[in-house]
């Protein structure tokens, strides 16, 4: 099933004027419901204007149509509103924008402008710290007193705690440490594993998007260059390259080993399945896996 | 390289080298048991010093990457280095003036900011000009040079990182890599002989990365500027000469990429990667296969493994 299909959209930024920039020309594509669907392109490529779509922030121009689960989100214009609690949008540095006493009531404010119940929000406020691993005890202290990728994570559980059926994250990781990045994909998974609902994450990084999404969209000048497994993109290095992305690290060094007439499998992407496939190449693969020297163990 | 004969990057270029030899005397940079802590509320507790007693020196001409988690106390240390901070305990000189001593006048101190420019992370937020070349004027503007020498300078800045054709542009129509590029040629139109990338390349795309890294390695090289390019990219680390980690403000490695990417433990425990390819030879190691690890270059790794999987067939 498909949690937002778009459809023919295009969109022109300050029209009729010498600025005129069309900045997406009928795009066309879906985001599959309970997945974690990637959206990559380089700067300027539409991505930002294509998120605000999706939450109705930004109206596409006739005849094009955003469907949320089927529906089209402008069938009742005045009910917009209530598109931007169900399509929930974290922007980039999400943690500019923390500004209560408390973590706790800042994780808060999203659902108390639902007018949820005390108890639900509680819930909801609790449920949302444990995603992100964030503790009890820090739920009690000004977020200006936390480091920048706890504040990033409080800043990540006030939208998931509005439970939006579809969340779309701006760069989640942009800035932080290997550790803090692990902390901020770790939280979005367990979210979306427990919700099962659909989020769609926006990055520039080909290795985490390898790492943590199950399907990339690829947009290039405002249209939609590439769609599919992380495994179908990441064959278009080439592609990829030209228009200002790339592929994981791993994944190129796969193909010089293919240069260097070793026959190794197509669609590698992580470092994981490379040590795997060259372990089956030398025949160990009976050698125990994903031991004491692996960094999660 | 004739395009710069007569330029003023040159002629700093030039003066390098004939000061060549002092230079293997006396470090461009050197720390001295610098201490710091951020100032607390009067009412509250001290806070923990964000650096312990830190040495480190730098030589002219080097490229260095500096590594550490968030909060591990590199951009404090670059700040420092560039007189935005003052430890609380410790010396800094930078080519032999004592930048901490007490009499140091306010016009030197602009001159060690001048000599030390500083890129910074977000590229929307270090341009202040509507149109590309007034942007890089603004820093030889402030520092009352003459017209016709800022002219010259502006043009050679945007030369050098390759972006004269967007002279006229306004900054608001780039990529950010490309406004990058414009914010390092402000600095360099300052003539520098050190600049600090704090995280420069932590907002870009991939190609915006590409460019800038190009941009750096070729100020370093070709122009003998002295970098310090802190940055969370392990791949980007590996192109420097040196790499040092930080770690809750102390120097916890400090070698060359070879050295300090082949302590995969040792980094892992302090919350930091390895390079993807490093990180696949040392797992391959573990399990009893012999490739030598410590190699950085994706091609080479690539021969050599595939030597060994031919091995393994015969």
């Amino acid at each position: 099933m498909n949690a937002l299909e778009l459809k023919n959209i295009t969109y022109t930024y300050s029209k009729k004027t010498p600025f005129e920039h069309t900045a997406l020309k009928n795009v066309n594509a879906v985001f599959k419901a309970g997945q974690v669907n990637g959206l990559i392109g380089h700067t300027g490529s539409g991505k930002s204007t294509l998120v605000q779509m999706m939450n109705g922030l930004l109206k596409p121009e006739e005849p094009g149509q955003v469907l949320l689960f089927g529906k089209n989100i402008w069938d009742e214009p005045k009910k917009i509103r209530d598109i931007r609690f169900r399509v929930g949008l974290v922007f980039q540095y999400p943690e500019y924008q923390l500004f209560e006493e408390t973590c706790e009531k800042d994780i808060a404010f999203g659902p108390k402008n639902m007018g949820l119940s005390e108890d639900e929000i509680k819930r909801r406020v609790n449920g949302a710290a444990e995603f992100v691993g964030i503790d009890q005890s820090l739920l009690a202290k000004s977020p200006f007193e936390l480091s920048g990728g706890q504040k990033r994570r409080v800043a990540l559980a006030g939208v998931m705690a509005m439970e939006p059926e579809v969340l779309i994250l701006d760069e989640p990781a942009a800035g932080l440490d290997p550790i803090g990045r692990e902390e901020v994909f770790g939280g979005i998974r367990s979210y979306q594993k427990t919700k099962e609902n659909t989020v769609i994450i926006v990055s520039h990084s080909m290795e985490d998007v390898a790492a943590y999404c199950d399907n990339l969209t690829v947009l290039k000048d405002g249209q939609i260059m590439l769609t599919g497994s992380c495994g179908d993109v990441f064959k278009h290095e080439r592609e990829l390259t030209e228009c200002g992305l790339g592929v994981p690290k791993i994944s190129t060094f796969m193909r010089l080993l293919r240069e260097n007439g070793i026959d190794v499998k197509d669609g590698i992407y992580t470092v994981d399945a490379a040590l795997d496939e060259i372990l089956r190449l030398l025949k160990k693969d009976d050698v125990e896996k994903k031991d004491g020297g692996n960094k999660n163990a | 390289m004739e395009n710069f004969e007569k330029s003023g990057i040159n002629s700093i270029t030039e003066n390098l080298k004939n000061t060549d030899i002092d230079e293997k005397k006396t470090p461009f940079i050197k720390i001295e048991n610098v201490s710091f802590s951020y100032d607390s509320d009067e009412d509250e507790a001290p806070l923990p010093p964000v650096l312990k007693d830190v040495s480190l020196e730098i030589k002219k001409g080097s490229f260095v990457a500096l590594l550490g988690h968030n909060g591990s106390g590199k951009s404090t240390l670059a700040k420092l280095i560039n007189l935005i901070l003052i430890p609380t305990k410790g010396k800094i000189y930078i080519d032999g003036t004592d930048i901490t001593s007490e009499s140091l006048t306010e016009d030197e101190m602009y001159g060690i900011r001048r000599r030390i420019g500083m890129v910074f992370q977000n590229p929307d937020n270090q341009l202040v000009a509507t149109v590309v070349e007034e942007d890089v004027a603004f820093g030889p503007e402030n520092l009352g040079i003459e017209p016709s020498e800022i002219r010259r300078r502006v043009d050679e800045a945007l030369q050098t990182v390759n972006m004269t054709q967007y002279k006229k542009h306004s900054p608001h129509q780039l990529s950010g890599g490309q406004k990058q590029r414009v914010a390092i040629a402000g600095i360099i139109a300052m003539l520098p002989e050190c600049i600090i990338f704090d995280e420069s390349t932590a907002m870009l795309d991939p190609g915006g990365r590409k460019d800038v890294m190009n941009t750096i390695e070729y100020l370093n090289r070709e122009k003998g500027i002295t970098v310090i390019h802190i940055t969370h990219n392990m791949d980007e680390a590996v192109r420097a000469d040196r790499v040092v980690v930080i770690n809750d403000g102390t120097i916890f490695l400090d070698g060359t990429p070879k050295e300090v990417f082949s302590k995969v433990q040792e980094l892992r425990t302090v919350g930091l990667d390895v390079p993807q390819v490093t990180e696949l030879f040392y797992e391959l190691n573990y399990r009893g296969i012999d490739v030598d690890f410590s190699e950085l270059d994706e091609k080479k790794c690539a021969e050599a493994l595939a030597n060994v999987i031919i091995q393994n067939r015969k």
